[in-house]
């Protein structure tokens, strides 16, 4: 009973759905191509049967298939793929570029490695190797020392034990630098190019007696003198006291003179070239000593190195003039003023005179 | 983006425009586009990855409106003998023909649907339109297609 209702709605509802052509004509492709339910591929086929034109267009939509189809068939040519493959605009070039990975396996490495060059290098350049201690070179500096005595010779007495071991120290000191043996310190420091030493030092003449090698005023250490070594100081002929601790009274006086020490914080520089610097080299000495000269580093006036002589000498400053004068007769004198940390004393004035032998 | 897709589109441009130097530029345009879009694809993978489709036909649509216009519709048409090989037997100036007469449209559809075999449901969200629009414009296309082809074998 219920089938045949539905039989009857079924049929209504078939009679309502049929096709008028425009309709059928515009489901012809989708007939062709299977696309429709079945009641419709029923009802488009039962069309197609009565209509001729109906007919006529399913067969050029079949046709039309079966050419658009074979159109699939045709290929395009290398040279043709090759232009379209390689197409780019600016957009997908700069894109391409820009993407680390679209590089070349060479030219990534070499800016790798250019990269690592630089940032070494870089680190060498800025890394402050004169502030790390592991690197730093010549003696420590001390703030808490101060270098106030010098001597010109070395002689161990054997007779202070501390005093001995203070001197061979200080000539393993003296023999790093290029003059080795010449035991000036300071020639040796300006020949090499080395940085002069930035700790204070205050050098002294020694007025005391003139035939005393040592000229330095020393001050001993209350620690590792004995009570006994000032009355040593002036029997020794050479006597070095180096790296000690300051006492009070000398920062005071260190600090009541540093006003002036830029003014006197200097060393001339003289430089001439002689023929007969054989003959003239002992004149020279000697009128240096009549003007007051006394030598100031640890070689003696004129000593002999290689083809020239080296004056290293304090001498008054009132005698400077002259002593240019008397230089002049045998020759052209260069000279300079250079700044230099060793302060000398009031007075006084330091000369550096290199004589070379030539024409 | 795919081999087989770059040749694609340069398919799709010559029988669309059928004019060897407009098709070919605006298939360079599409594909530059489309490596401007996508260039995550790493080098390695470029072979095989496949750019999406719906991509692929916004961007030829887009270079297809631009080049057209530089296409008189009024002249004869000269098929790009150099650029693709034809298999025997194919008549292809029964497309040009058919290309001469028909909406852009219709022709871009049956390109992508019969020659490119890009499914319905791709098209229609390429051509951000509905599948029925799709399939009216292929039924129109191919029934017109067909009588040309019909009226070349008379």
């Amino acid at each position: 009973m219920s089938d045949q209702k539905h039989d009857l709605k079924h049929d209504k509802k078939s009679d309502k759905r049929k096709l008028t052509p425009f309709l059928a004509h515009e489901m012809l492709y989708d007939f062709a191509t299977g696309q429709l339910d079945k009641d419709r591929e029923a009802a488009v086929g039962a069309f197609i049967r009565d209509d001729k034109e109906s007919q006529n267009l399913l067969d050029a939509i079949r046709k039309g298939i079966a050419y658009a189809e074979s159109l699939k068939g045709i290929g395009l040519s290398e040279a043709a793929i090759k232009e379209l493959d390689q197409a780019e605009n600016f957009v997908s070039l700069s894109k391409r570029i820009a993407r680390w990975s679209e590089w070349p396996d060479s030219l990534r490495w070499s800016i790798i490695a250019m990269g690592i060059s630089i940032c070494t290098a870089t680190l060498v350049v800025l890394i402050p190797w004169k502030s790390v201690p592991l690197f730093k070179s010549g003696p420590s500096f001390d703030s808490g020392t101060i270098e106030i005595a010098r001597i010109e010779s070395r002689q161990n007495t054997g007779e202070d034990p501390n005093l001995a071991s203070n001197l061979s120290d200080d000539s393993k000191d003296d023999e790093s630098g290029p003059l080795e043996g010449s035991g000036d310190e300071e020639f040796s420091e300006e020949a090499s190019g080395a940085i002069p030493p930035t700790n204070i030092a205050a050098t002294v003449p020694k007025p005391p007696a003139p035939d005393s090698n040592a000229w330095m005023a020393a001050r001993p250490n209350p620690s590792s003198v004995s009570s006994s070594t000032p009355a040593l100081v002036p029997t020794l002929p050479a006597t070095r006291v180096v790296q000690t601790p300051v006492p009070k009274p000398v920062e005071v006086a260190a600090s009541t003179t540093a006003p002036s020490r830029s003014s006197r914080s200097f060393v001339y520089r003289a430089f001439m070239t002689l023929g007969d610097l054989d003959d003239v080299a002992p004149k020279i000495t000697q009128q240096m000593k009549e003007l007051g000269a006394e030598k100031a580093g640890e070689v003696e006036l004129g000593w002999r190195r290689g083809s020239g002589r080296y004056y290293h000498f304090s001498i008054p400053e009132a005698n400077e003039q002259k002593l240019l004068e008397s230089l002049r007769v045998y020759g052209p004198v260069r000279i300079s003023k250079d700044p230099h940390p060793r302060v000398m004393p009031e007075g006084q004035v330091r000369f550096i005179l290199w004589i070379e032998s030539g024409t | 983006m795919k081999r087989e897709q770059a040749r694609a589109i340069g398919l799709f441009f010559l029988l669309g425009l059928m004019e060897e130097r407009v098709a070919l530029s605006a298939a360079g345009r599409a594909i530059a586009r489309l490596k401007a879009e996508y260039p995550d694809i790493s080098r390695k993978d470029r072979e095989q990855e496949a750019v999406p489709i719906e991509a692929l036909i916004g961007v030829c649509r887009e270079s297809w409106k631009i080049h057209r216009k530089q296409i008189p519709r009024n002249q004869p048409t000269i098929a790009p003998e150099s650029s693709w090989v034809i298999p025997a037997g194919l008549e292809i100036s029964t497309w040009a023909r058919y290309q001469k007469d028909a909406p852009d449209e219709d022709i871009m559809t049956v390109l992508f649907s019969l020659v490119l075999e890009i499914a319905d449901e791709d098209l229609a969200e390429g051509f951000q339109t509905s599948i029925g629009t799709i399939r009216y414009r292929l039924g129109k296309g191919i029934r017109q297609l067909g009588l040309v082809v019909r009226e070349a074998r008379a």
